[in-house]
């Protein structure tokens, strides 16, 4: 008998994410009891990484499923950027002693997917971090015709001149998995009046690197 | 912004999830970001009743409920009875994207979405955005609460310009409350607005929706076939296409945009209920039946239970069910009568809808091939009818098509003679009488006519005139009463003028009784009869 596979991914993927969030939910109540002593602490702190990085590859995976098949389309809908944002910025502060600063309105609100944004912001931070850099800046810029930018920039040593010449991005070869390839993809997902995002990388002044995520 | 703990503090809170490991933690998780009164609930059935006895400032529900209700069930049902007024806050966890998640809504949506899995940190950050955002629209949301709909619109203009980031949520807000208000060109404008910057699906519907009202029908249907393209997920827009259908009276069409809404959303009981209805107007039985098992289903612990989706499953399974002893007969036959048990039990206090139930459970016996069972519960029927001080034209159908079914033409007759006199009936009742009369066969009717002239045949013999002439007049007031029964009712009666005396109104009886027998061909066994039963006519009607 032939079967739906997005049914049955779909299935999974439920079972996967409860699961996921069980476990999650029994790392914060651990760290809660653990407050007083610092060297179980600190092994929770190493399980919590590797959750956190679990979390992130299934997230990576649905993103994906959505890009590629039609079953989990994309869905633009509207959101605070600081409320998709904190939670990142507060788990690499954490767990990877990484900053991110935010230098836009908190109360900045736009129409994205917010799932594809965060996997963008996960695989832009983690390919920093990766990279050398310590910090990362992040911006909104707003346009009269709508489109709207996300400006990340990193304090590291910034793209190869050989990355920035070629100007297409490609699933294999990179170092953090999908990497650029996937920010793309998870920006083209997104449309407006025929128009679809876009993303483009550049060394800042700094010399870090940065990317801008345009959302048409 | 105040901080989360003192927005939670205080505040009644109720936690939904059917894993018993994520309801503690989630109620763990409330209480570390500052709650302190928090209920948990594992199942749609326990979130109803929690949220019908307390008033909670906020529910946190996880969509996927495992077999029973969905939390898009009980987010419809607290706001629906208002249980859950506009103020308080309803935030649904769901697995996938908030559109990717199933849309059941026909009319309510939560105030967020938050995506599963999820930490601590996303959880405090999302209940902090949306209690901030509550809390600023308030002043529009008691307004709601009061109905106070001109005040709504004002705020929701006040709000517009006041809080640009807020924009839409109040206009969305505003949208509502015009089309609720019947000002659908207003709110047209205001959803052109909105379209004219980005197309988002809410305004896409709500613009169809004004069209639709408005009686734009063709302009509303390519709204909803291009939002249906970009969001295949969105069910409401197959909702409103279904009306548009049913106004251009394609009704297949209608149903089939209900289907597609719920293989998309099976769980939304006021669509399957829709869609039962559709579906057995079409005489799809098969889809009907399926409509309306899910509706007795999810509407049983619910506020949207109806005897209706009882007796209309019931219904639905009768194509099923033949004398013929198939499983698939047993198995319809044995849901048919479940159904009609439980709408029993729930709903013993109601004579109208025991006498329903009632009718469909002989209907039930009668396809069954059951003539003696199917009888016996008509009989009941009946008897339920005969108490009932005012019953509808619906009912008397009801039961004349029961007297059919089992048997008794000549009951049917009767009460269809009765349904005739009414001076109530509508078009379609008036339809339903001529079908009825219709169904009627003057065999039966003469056969049943026969067995009473037998009676009083009996009576005659024993001389017991006045019993025999009471049962000819009962088998001569049918129409279809043969030549021997009216004969038969003459000679009773110049027998009893001949033994007593002829009176006025006997003999203009016997003389009626003649006039539809007519001329009897000679060549006719019964003339020399016929001829002698003339002349005492004629000898009575000089003696008057």
């Amino acid at each position: 008998m032939a079967f739906d596979t997005s049914t049955l991914l779909s299935a999974q993927l439920h079972d996967i994410k409860n699961e996921m969030q069980a476990l999650l939910n029994l790392q914060e109540e651990l760290a809660e009891q653990l407050v007083a002593h610092p060297e179980q602490a600190a092994v929770l702190g190493r399980i919590s990484e590797h959750s956190n990085n679990l979390n992130q590859r299934l997230i990576e995976l649905l993103s994906v499923l959505k890009i590629q098949n039609t079953s989990f389309s994309p869905t633009e809908d509207e959101h605070w950027l600081m409320d998709t944002l904190t939670p990142i910025s507060h788990s690499f502060k954490r767990l990877k002693n990484f900053d991110v600063n935010c230098t836009f309105d908190p109360d900045f609100n736009q129409f994205y997917d917010e799932q594809l944004l965060e996997i963008a912001l996960q695989n832009i931070l983690g390919n920093a971090k990766q990279a050398g850099a310590s910090s990362a800046s992040i911006n909104v810029e707003e346009f009269d015709d709508g489109h709207w930018l996300i400006e990340v920039t990193d304090d590291g040593p910034g793209f190869e001149p050989e990355q920035l010449q070629k100007g297409e991005f490609n699933p294999q070869g990179t170092a953090s998995g999908l990497g650029l390839y996937l920010i793309e993809q998870a920006v083209k997902a997104h449309k407006r009046n025929g128009n679809r995002g876009e993303i483009i990388i550049n060394n800042a002044q700094n010399g870090g690197a940065q990317i801008q995520l345009i959302f048409p | 912004m105040a901080t989360l703990e003192n927005m939670l503090a205080g505040k009644r809170i109720l936690a939904v999830d059917d894993l018993v490991e994520s309801r503690s933690a989630m109620k763990k998780m409330l209480v570390i970001l500052g709650a302190d009164k928090v209920d948990v609930a594992m199942d749609g059935d326990e979130a109803t009743e929690y949220i019908v006895n307390n008033d909670y400032d906020l529910v946190i529900s996880d969509y996927n409920l495992g077999r029973g209700r969905d939390g898009q069930q009980i987010l419809e049902e607290a706001r629906f009875t208002r249980r859950l007024k506009a103020t308080s806050t309803f935030v649904m966890l769901t697995g996938e994207n908030a559109m990717d998640m199933v849309m059941g809504a026909i009319e309510y949506e939560p105030d967020d979405y938050v995506t599963k899995p999820f930490t601590i940190d996303v959880m405090r950050q999302r209940l902090t955005r949306i209690l901030t955002i509550k809390e600023i629209l308030k002043p529009i949301n008691e307004s709601i609460d009061l109905q106070a709909k001109r005040q709504t619109i004002q705020l929701c203009d006040e709000y517009i310009k006041k809080q640009p980031r807020l924009a839409l949520k109040v206009m969305r807000m505003k949208g509502r409350t015009l089309i609720s208000m019947k000002a659908f060109e207003d709110a047209l404008n205001l959803y052109d607005i909105i379209l004219h910057e980005r197309e988002i699906n809410w305004a896409l519907l709500g613009k169809a929706t004004c069209l639709f009202h408005l009686e734009k029908y063709d302009a509303a249907k390519r709204i909803l076939a291009h939002t249906i393209t970009e969001h295949p997920k969105y069910v409401q827009c197959y909702d409103l296409l279904s009306k548009i259908h049913i106004k251009e009276k394609d009704l297949i069409a209608a149903q089939d945009a209900l289907v597609s809404a719920t293989h998309v959303s099976p769980k939304q009981v006021l669509r399957q209920m829709e869609l039962g209805r559709i579906a057995y107007a079409n005489q799809d039985f098969e889809v009907a039946e399926s409509a309306f098992k899910q509706s007795v289903k999810l509407a049983r612990h619910s506020c949207y239970r109806t005897v209706k989706n009882y007796l209309l499953f019931a219904k639905s399974l009768q194509s099923k069910i033949t004398p013929k002893n198939s499983r698939d007969s047993r198995n319809s036959s044995t849901e048919a009568f479940k159904a009609l048990d439980e709408a029993k039990t729930l709903y013993k206090e109601n004579p109208d809808y025991l006498f329903d139930a009632t009718i469909i459970e002989s209907m039930t016996f009668t396809n069954l091939g059951k003539e003696a069972d199917a009888k016996a519960i008509a009989d009941k029927a009946e008897s339920m009818l005969t108490s009932m001080k005012t019953p509808t034209t619906a009912q008397q159908l009801a039961m004349a098509n029961a007297y059919i079914d089992t048997k008794q033409h000549a009951k049917a007759q009767d009460l269809l003679a009765i349904i005739n006199s009414r001076k109530d009936l509508s078009r379609s009742e008036q339809r339903d009488l001529e079908r009825t009369k219709n169904e009627i066969s003057e065999q039966v009717v003469r056969a049943y006519t026969t067995e009473i002239n037998d009676k009083a045949i009996e009576f005659f013999e024993r001389g017991q005139l006045s019993q025999a002439i009471e049962l000819f007049d009962k088998a001569t007031a049918y129409k279809e009463a043969g030549l021997a029964v009216l004969l038969n009712a003459i000679q009773a009666k110049i027998t009893y003028m001949d033994q007593r005396q002829p009176t006025r109104e006997m003999v203009s009886e016997v003389g009626e009784h003649l006039a539809r027998v007519g001329r009897m061909p000679e060549n006719d066994e019964r003339y020399s009869r016929w001829t002698m039963l003339q002349k005492s006519y004629e000898r009575m009607k000089r003696s008057i």
